[in-house]
């Protein structure tokens, strides 16, 4: 009796673990394909011109002259097969360290949607998203604005058809109204802030208002 | 054989029941412990240069309980990257002080052996009984110097830890000092950039209404001019004398309701000037 009762729970083992096999009986197609390449063409790539090495003059509101130095650049593939580009630019003095982080699916990639990407910028606490300011130029939309109709960009980004910055005239800028991280703890929570990040896609970062009255801003007059 | 088995597995516990032992640290790691009632857990501190540069900070520090005492010290500032940890953690082994020392930093700095002055890899922990920064004299300082690494992965030189008081000096890369200062310079700061906005703000407006004003000016003439010629006559005839005056009358109506347009920005009420 017992030598049955054994067997019984043998077959009933061997049954189960049979069972739970079949999580890799699933056919190739179901798989997740990678991209041979984690390369990020369009608006993410185009974003400065960074490489790796470049010095971008810039200068303080306070009056400090400084370069921005790019420090690194990294393209690689995630588990998810999404594709990352982070680009670091930093300062010896002011302290400044700043992260363009472009990501980007592997198969929805075709030429009309490569430049739809948005970067998000971290300066200090302060968080930016930006998008191909020609993409916030066709999104026009109508918003009352003290009692008028007008014409803006989107709630958090306007296009801005030329500005100057430190005696150069730049075309096609946006500015991305920015964010705060709520709690240095919990880093992923974030609140409005008045900070303002001013870019183009050629010279990238061209001005940063901090909410302190304080401004970093490109200055390429004396380069 | 039963006999010999039971103290056999008593003894095996008793040698795998070192996560219940007490914590030993040493003299050093407790002075880092014992200032747990000098901070507020969550405090907001002030660093600046000697020129104009000031920056907010906020420091988070966890001092764990009695019983099982730690410190976890972070601060980060606002906008630029300071961004500097400690950590002191005692264990049976004698416990070791991990070190943060940039934002998003990869690699880790331990000291695991916490007697200072400490060095890994280049980096050095130095124990200092006070530190004048400023005005103020802080005691109790810990010194960490990244200088004689090979391969600095710090975004800075060195800072000091007050265990009393927090971050009070960083020195930044390429050897500029900032100091703890109070909020007041803090706000100094920010009033004085309003001031320099307001200012610069209403300089433009100044250089944009006289230009505006020396447009509207020269409009206004051009027109009255071109009235004045439009209605020119023979000024022998006493009845062109009153010609004349008229056609003077209407070139100023309208060359100041060309300005009034102009001053109030609105370029489509100029056509209602009667031009």
């Amino acid at each position: 009796m017992l030598y049955c009762k054994i067997r019984y729970f043998a077959c009933a083992s061997l049954v189960l673990l049979c069972a739970c096999g079949e999580i890799d009986t699933y056919p190739d197609t179901y798989s997740q394909r990678c991209s041979d390449t984690a390369a990020i063409d369009g608006f993410q790539a185009d974003f400065g011109g960074y490489k790796k090495g470049k010095r971008i003059p810039y200068k303080h509101s306070d009056g400090y002259l400084f370069a921005l130095t790019v420090t690194d650049r990294e393209n690689y593939i995630d588990g998810a097969c999404e594709k990352h580009l982070v680009t670091t630019l930093e300062s010896a003095y002011p302290i400044y360290s700043v992260t363009v982080s472009g990501k980007t699916g592997t198969f929805y990639y075709d030429g009309a949607q490569k430049n739809r990407q948005p970067l998000e910028i971290e300066f200090g606490q302060y968080v930016f998203t930006v998008v191909d300011p020609l993409i916030l130029k066709e999104v026009l939309h109508v918003a009352n604005v003290n009692g008028k109709d007008t014409l803006l960009y989107g709630p958090d980004s306007n296009y801005i058809e030329k500005m100057e910055v430190n005696g150069v005239t730049y075309k096609d800028v946006a500015v991305s109204h920015g964010e705060k991280y709520k709690s240095f703890n919990n880093k992923y929570s974030t609140v409005k802030s008045d900070a303002k990040l001013y870019y183009q896609t050629k010279k990238g970062i061209l001005k940063i208002e901090l909410e302190d009255g304080s401004h970093i801003a490109i200055n390429e007059e004396d380069d | 054989m039963k006999k010999l088995l039971l103290p056999a597995v008593l003894a095996f516990l008793v040698a795998c029941g070192d996560d219940n032992d007490p914590p030993e640290y040493t003299e050093d790691m407790q002075s880092l412990l014992d200032t747990s009632k000098d901070f507020s857990m969550d405090s907001v501190i002030y660093l600046a240069d000697t020129v104009k540069f000031v920056d907010m900070l906020v420091q988070e520090v966890d001092f764990g309980d009695r019983d099982n005492p730690w410190l976890s010290y972070s601060v980060n500032a606002v906008s630029s990257a300071i961004n500097v940890g400690l950590w002191v953690t005692p264990n049976s082994d004698g416990g070791f002080i991990k070190v943060k020392c940039r934002p998003d930093q990869d690699k880790d700095i331990v000291f695991n052996e916490p007697k200072f002055p400490a060095t890994v890899d280049g980096y050095k922990l130095k124990f200092k009984s006070s530190l004048k920064v400023r005005d103020t004299k802080y005691h109790d300082v810990l010194e960490f110097k990244a200088t004689d690494s090979l391969e600095n992965i710090c975004n800075i030189r060195a800072f000091y830890y007050g265990v009393h008081d927090g971050l009070v000096k960083v020195v930044s890369r390429n050897g500029v000092e900032l100091s703890r200062v109070p909020a007041k310079v803090y706000e100094d700061a920010e009033d004085r950039r309003a001031s320099e906005r307001a200012r610069a703000d209403s300089l433009a407006q100044v250089v944009a209404d006289s230009i505006a004003q020396a447009v509207a000016d020269s409009v206004a003439k051009a027109i009255a001019d071109s009235i004045v010629k439009a209605n020119e006559i023979d000024s022998t005839d006493s009845d062109s004398d009153e010609l004349l005056q008229d056609a003077l009358d209407i070139a100023e109506t309208v060359a100041d309701c060309i300005k009034k347009a102009y001053s109030a920005g609105s370029l489509t009420a100029i056509k209602d000037c009667k031009i």
